[in-house]
Parts: structure tokens; sequence; C-alpha cells
């Protein structure tokens, strides 16, 4: 690969095998060029299904696919594997597949060799694979899951020592499962922390995610009929892959206004819990959401509130990866594309978060059927619609901290809102409403922009103490 | 502005201290005199550097609206945004009315918009300059993004997965005495029970097919030549739905044109938006209105 910058057209996969196959390409010619899953269900800013998953990739995110037998998980982790990676590490690549059964051992059966001469197992280097393919891993019962604990983290313990999987600081994985009602009967529960390492976890039997009917159609017509996973070309786009990932990583750490307006938002707004006292809400305690059912603000059952409880830190952090990634992603797909920062990251809340256990478990079971992105995207649209409502306030005082300035006071008057209560004289301060936006008597609190506000002053203040040394 | 590492536009209103000002001075003013009713002023085309600022009555950001030479519906000096307003998608054209009026903003009428858009055509041209609500010059790349998104599939404002403007405009074609037997209804408020208060007039004789037109309008921004060229010029012509009974005027612009049309009010679309429109007074040098 001559140019080092990856390009979109690198990253398509069955999206390429179709356009092979409508420009007349055979199917000898398309089995031996392109890659096999094909969904391209449109679903955010120009992004398609695959790019969802592609997007998690380039993030290096752990990446969890759920869904019936036959949607085409597996398909997606092996082209993933052979078309991005390389095939397997053993074979030269820089991927490695590890399929879950009852008897896993995966420090025994991948990741180490016997040393005669020590005789002892020792690393065998596959630890260092990019990509980790794991097949079915909710078919190893609990105990054996624990081992993917170490993927989840990044970081192997292995006769005391930490060391890290991956190379050159990268590192991303596809896990598949099974999440039936108990038709799958060599399947286990998945234990929530360990879902917790999956950043990225998509149902691909939810409609939103499933393939479009032309899709459907051509993918029985792209190549001969065969059941099994098939085998994509096998193409090295490591390098590229690892400097796009370094480019996500990068923009994460000044991720700007808006998006760290809406992390905030998330993050203390729906730790917010008016109910239990009126005069003085508190943060949600682990009794969320059983008291829920007896909140006299919560009287129709669906008070936002009481739907969703705070993220942990860990999700906000791949939300905020992964919304970088998307923006990467559709810039690299169309780099006219506009893309406005508040619908993008409350995109990533909800394509990242439906599976953390931040929703009303009950509500999923009783109205959604368990179909936890069903109701992700329904919960996320209505705080996008919330933050919405008072975006104007938040990030006006937020714009306002990062240049040094405490500006918090607002009014309203004549139904227009202004900021500067404090310097209205006395005659004006007669003819308009003192507004005070930033409170917690709300499902979703607003206080924290309070402290936001004194801490991007002292971050200004430092910035300029800096700038003038 | 910070800067926005993730994502691009700046989809919100600042609220500023620019109505401090203003009501302070109000208050000041009514100390010695009782207030002045405010008078219709006309106003001298404004595409020269020596640019007078305007009081506007309105709590916006002047910087992300441009002046167009023209008074609008009050009678001032108008302001029209550049874009689409945040918010404003998802709705039918009552709903719009309600949303951008409830911001002290109006939706425009097809002569303001119209005006607008040949404004941009012409700065785009180097015929004229472009200037924003505070006088500034709109620098060549923004000009370059407004004039795309006017006339092609550029720039997606709602996320909604149309790319180009795609805009309510303020006119119901009702029926009335003017050409077509139609009236043009204009809302021009809301009172307090929620009513709109329109204004109607006999619809101006204006072209009366659906076909490509040149940028011709009548002065109620209504197209009134056929294009000698019916294949789409951007710049040049766009292509216009003749009015019909209670539809209401749009503008839209995509990948295949840009066009001025004629739609069912009760359509929404999560693409679908509106500019607005903000009027002001002229102001002198030393700060108080003309």
């Amino acid at each position: 690969m001559a140019n080092d910058r990856l390009a979109y057209d690198d990253l398509k996969l069955g999206e390429k095998a179709k356009e092979a196959f409508l420009a007349g390409q055979s199917p000898q010619y398309i089995k031996d060029n392109c890659a096999v899953y094909l969904n391209t269900h449109n679903h955010f800013a120009g992004l398609n299904v695959t790019d969802l998953a592609v997007a998690g990739i380039l993030a290096g995110m752990n990446i969890l696919l759920v869904g019936n037998t036959g949607c085409g998980k597996s398909q997606l982790a092996r082209d993933v594997h052979n078309y991005y990676f390389n095939g397997s590490v053993r074979e030269g690549g820089h991927a490695i597949t590890i399929e879950g059964h009852p008897e896993l051992d995966i420090y025994r059966d991948d990741l180490t060799d016997v040393d005669r001469e020590k005789v002892q197992r020792v690393l065998n280097g596959a630890h260092k694979a990019l990509f980790w393919d794991l097949e079915e891993f909710n078919r190893c019962p609990p105990i054996a899951q624990n081992q993917f604990f170490a993927i989840g983290n990044g970081r192997l313990i292995h006769r005391g020592q930490s060391i890290p999987i991956g190379d050159k600081g990268y590192v991303s994985s596809i896990a598949t499962a099974n999440y039936g009602n108990g038709e799958f009967k060599g399947t286990f529960d998945v234990d929530k922390a360990l879902e917790n390492r999956f950043g990225l976890v998509l149902d691909l039997d939810y409609e939103q995610f499933q393939p479009t009917k032309e899709d459907r159609i051509l993918i029985a017509k792209l190549r001969e009929a065969h059941p099994g996973i098939k085998e994509a070309l096998r193409r090295d786009l490591t390098d590229r892959i690892i400097q796009a990932s370094r480019e996500i990583s990068q923009a994460t750490l000044t991720p700007g206004l808006e998006s760290t307006a809406v992390v905030d938002f998330l993050k203390f707004g729906l730790e917010n819990c008016q109910g239990r006292d009126e005069q003085s809400p508190r943060p949600k305690g682990k009794n969320w959401p059983y008291l829920c059912q007896d909140c006299s603000r919560n009287t129709d059952g669906d008070n936002i509130c009481s739907l969703v409880t705070t993220p942990v830190q860990r999700t906000l952090q791949s939300m905020t990866r992964y919304a970088s990634a998307l923006h990467y992603l559709i810039k690299l797909k169309n780099p006219e594309k506009e893309i406005n920062p508040i619908e993008l990251m409350f995109k990533a809340f909800e394509l990242t978060s439906a599976y953390q256990n931040i929703l009303n478990p009950a509500k999923l079971k009783a109205d959604f059927g368990d179909e936890a992105p069903k109701m992700m995207a329904l919960v996320a649209e209505k705080l996008k619609q919330d933050f919405r409502v008072n975006q104007d306030f938040i990030l006006s005082s937020l714009d306002e901290a990062r240049k040094g300035n405490h500006a918090i006071d607002y009014f309203e008057a004549d139904g227009q809102r202004g900021l500067g209560y404090d310097q209205l004289n006395d005659k004006a301060r007669a003819k308009v409403t003192p507004l005070e936006p930033f409170n917690d008597n709300r499902p979703i609190g607003l206080g924290w922009v309070k402290d936001a506000v004194d801490a991007e002053i002292k971050l200004a203040q430092l910035k300029k103490k800096q700038e003038g040394e | 502005m910070a800067i926005q590492i993730i994502g691009d536009r700046r989809d919100w209103n600042k609220i500023n201290s620019n109505l401090v000002d203003r009501l302070n001075k109000e208050a000041e003013t009514e100390k010695e005199e009782k207030p002045k009713k405010k008078k219709a002023k006309s106003l001298e085309t404004p595409q020269t550097e020596n640019f007078t600022p305007l009081i506007v009555e309105t709590n916006i950001d002047p910087s992300e609206y441009v002046r167009i030479g023209i008074n609008g519906l009050k009678g001032n000096p108008v302001l029209i945004s550049k874009f689409e307003i945040p918010s404003a998608n998802n709705k039918n054209y009552n709903e719009t009315h309600e949303f951008v009026l409830s911001k002290g903003l109006y939706i425009p009428t097809p002569a303001i918009f119209m005006t607008y858009f040949k404004n941009v055509m012409d700065a785009h041209d180097r015929k004229a300059k472009l200037f924003d609500g505070n006088g500034q010059e709109i620098k060549a790349k923004e000009l370059k993004d407004i004039y795309q998104h006017l006339t092609k599939d550029h720039i997606d404002v709602y996320s909604g997965g149309n790319v180009g403007a795609w805009t309510w405009l303020n006119a119901r074609f009702v029926k009335g005495t003017g050409f077509k037997s139609l009236d043009l209804e204009t809302i021009i408020g809301i009172d307090k029970k929620g009513n709109f208060q329109t204004e109607e007039e006999p619809l101006l004789p204006c072209h009366n097919q659906d076909s490509y037109v040149d940028l011709q309008f009548n002065n109620q921004g209504l197209a009134t030549n056929q294009s000698g060229d019916q294949n789409y010029k951007p710049g040049e012509n766009i292509y216009f739905w003749t009015p019909r009974k209670d539809c209401v005027a749009g503008f839209g612009a995509d990948a295949v044109r840009a066009g001025l049309s004629c739609w069912d009010p009760d359509y929404s679309d999560a693409s679908l938006g509106v500019f607005a429109c903000a009027e002001g007074a002229v102001t002198k040098k030393s700060g108080g209105k003309k």
C-alpha cells in the first residue's frame, strides 16, 4: 500500500462485492477480491451498519455482536480478521480467533506453548495479535468467561506479570454471542462487568441494524451457495488502521465545547433523583430504579429519570472515543459532510450504552421485550430533547467560562432570553424575570453546570497564567 | 467560540448580554421622556463598507444573520439567518411558525428569502458583497458554504439525511381575488391565545407553470419568467412550482436542483426546517436609533 492514509474504499467489506457484482464482475472475481459481510442499511450521517462496526475497529474498541444464528455476526468478525488484519498470527497475519467452549483455557490453547527446556509454558507471541475474534464467547461457563476480562482490559496476567495485549498501542476485538430467550441451550449468561468491557454492542437482530432488502437479495447472488463462514481475501491494513486509531484517540483529548457538555449532561444529569427529597435532590442510590415505582413524580411510569441511570466512567469514555471514530469515518466517507456534534454524541451514547446496565430492567422487559437497542434509542432521543431545550443556557455559560467569565445570571424579557441579570439597573430588573436554569429540581439535573463553569474558569485562569509565563 | 473537535457545526444560539444594554438604555430613556413609537424606516442598500449597525430587537447573534437590504414585515431593516436555525426541524408549517415566533423571529416571506438568495448569488459572482448583522463582510469560505447550501446538496443542517437547504417560507395561498383567484396569506404574529395574526393580499401575477425560471421575482418573491434553459444551472435558474390553493411556499436545494416550491402545510421531516428573520432599527454612530 503506497499511501499510508486509510481511504473509505479500503474498508468496504461486502459493499465492495456488491459494487463489483453490479459492475458485472464474475463470482470468481468477487471471491478472489472482496470480503463477504454485506449490510448497507443507512443508520446515521451517511454511515451504514457495517460502518458502525468498522468505526469500533478504528477506535480500537472491544465490540460485541449479538444476534440470532445466521445474522452475519461471525462473518463480519471473520472478514475483519482476514480483510483488515491479514489473518491469523500463526500464518503471518495480525489476528487471532478464539472459540468459546466449556473447557476453554485461552492461556493453554492459544497464548502459550510449552518450553521443554524450562519445563513451563511461555507466551508464544499470539498475545500481540492486533485483532481478537472471540467466537460464541457465551458458550463458555461464567468461570471460563473470566478469561475474557483480560482481553477486555487489554492486559494479560501471566506468571504474575501484567502484559499488554496487541501491539503499537493498538488492539481491538469482536466477540460474538447468541443472546436468545432460552432457545440456545449451550449458552450461558454473561457477567454484566464483562459486558461493560465491550464498548460497543450491536444487536444485529434489531430492525435498525438488519441488512436492506436489496442486500439480502444480493447476498444470495454474489457467491456460490455455502452455508458456512466464508473466508475473505487476506489483506494487511494494520499500519493504516493503527494510524487512524491514533488520530481518533488524539481528538478525544480536546473533544470541544458541545461534546464535553453532552458527556457531563449524561454523567451528572442522570445521577439526579428528586423523588426522595423534594427540597434537595440527591444522586440516585443503589435503590434505583426500585423506588421509582412509588415516586410521586413518576405517575405514568415513563419519567425519563426512571428509565435510565448514569453510565459508569468507562462507558462514557467508550462513548467519547466512539463518537470520535464515527466523526473520523463520516469524514473519510464524505469529507464535505457536516457533523452536528450534539447529534453525534447522543448517537454514540445510544450505540455504546444499550448493554451497559443503565436501563431500567423492569421497563426493558415489560415494554420493550428485552430489546435493549430499541429502548436505548428512545431514551437517547428523550435525553437529547431535554439537552436541546437547555442547550443555549448550558453552552452559553460554558463558552463564557472558557473565556474566564462567570456568567450564569439569565433572565427573560418579553419572551427573549438574556444573560447578565446582575448588570441590569433596578428599573430594568423590574421588567424582567430572572431565570435559574442550572438547578436539580428537574428529572435530569442541571446543577452540575455551575460546577462545570467554576472548573472551566479555573482552567482558563491557569492557561492564561501559563501563557503569561 | 471554542473549537469543536468532535463534530463540526455550532448548533445553538448564544445567549449574550446584548439585551442588558438595550434594557438598561430603555429604562434610562423612560426616566427622561416617554418612549417614542417605533417608525418604519426605509433602508438604503447596505452593500458598502460604511455599514450602519442595527439594534436588533430580538436576542440573536447578529454574526449568524445576514443583512439583505430590504425592510421586513414590521417595516424595519430585516436580517435573515445564514442557514436554517437550530431545532426547527420535524415541524409542520404551523408548528414552525409557532416555534420561530416564540423566539421573537419570523419565517421569511418568499420576497425576503428570494432577495437573500439573489444577494448570495450576486456575492458569489462578485457583483456585490454580503454582510452579516454586525456589518462584517461574509468571508469567502462561508459565502461558498451558503451559496452551495442554497444551490446544491451541501450541508445537512439537521443531520436528518437530506443535504442542502430545505425551509418553509411564510406564504399560504388561499382563495381570494388575486391572480389565479388566490390571495397570499402571511403570518405576522401570534396572540396570547395562540392564534396566528395574518395579513392577506391578492396574489400578484407570476409564472403559471411548473418549470425552471430565471431569477426574476415579483414583489411577493414569486417567479415571473420561464428560464430559456430547462436544465438546472446553479445560480442562474431555479425550479418553480406555481402557487396552488391551500398550499404553502417553501424552498429546497438538493443534488438535482434548487427550487421555490408549493407544499402541503401538514408535512414535516427531520431535514425540513426554516430560516428565520429578525428586524432591527438603524443606529447612528452615537448609538441612538435613527
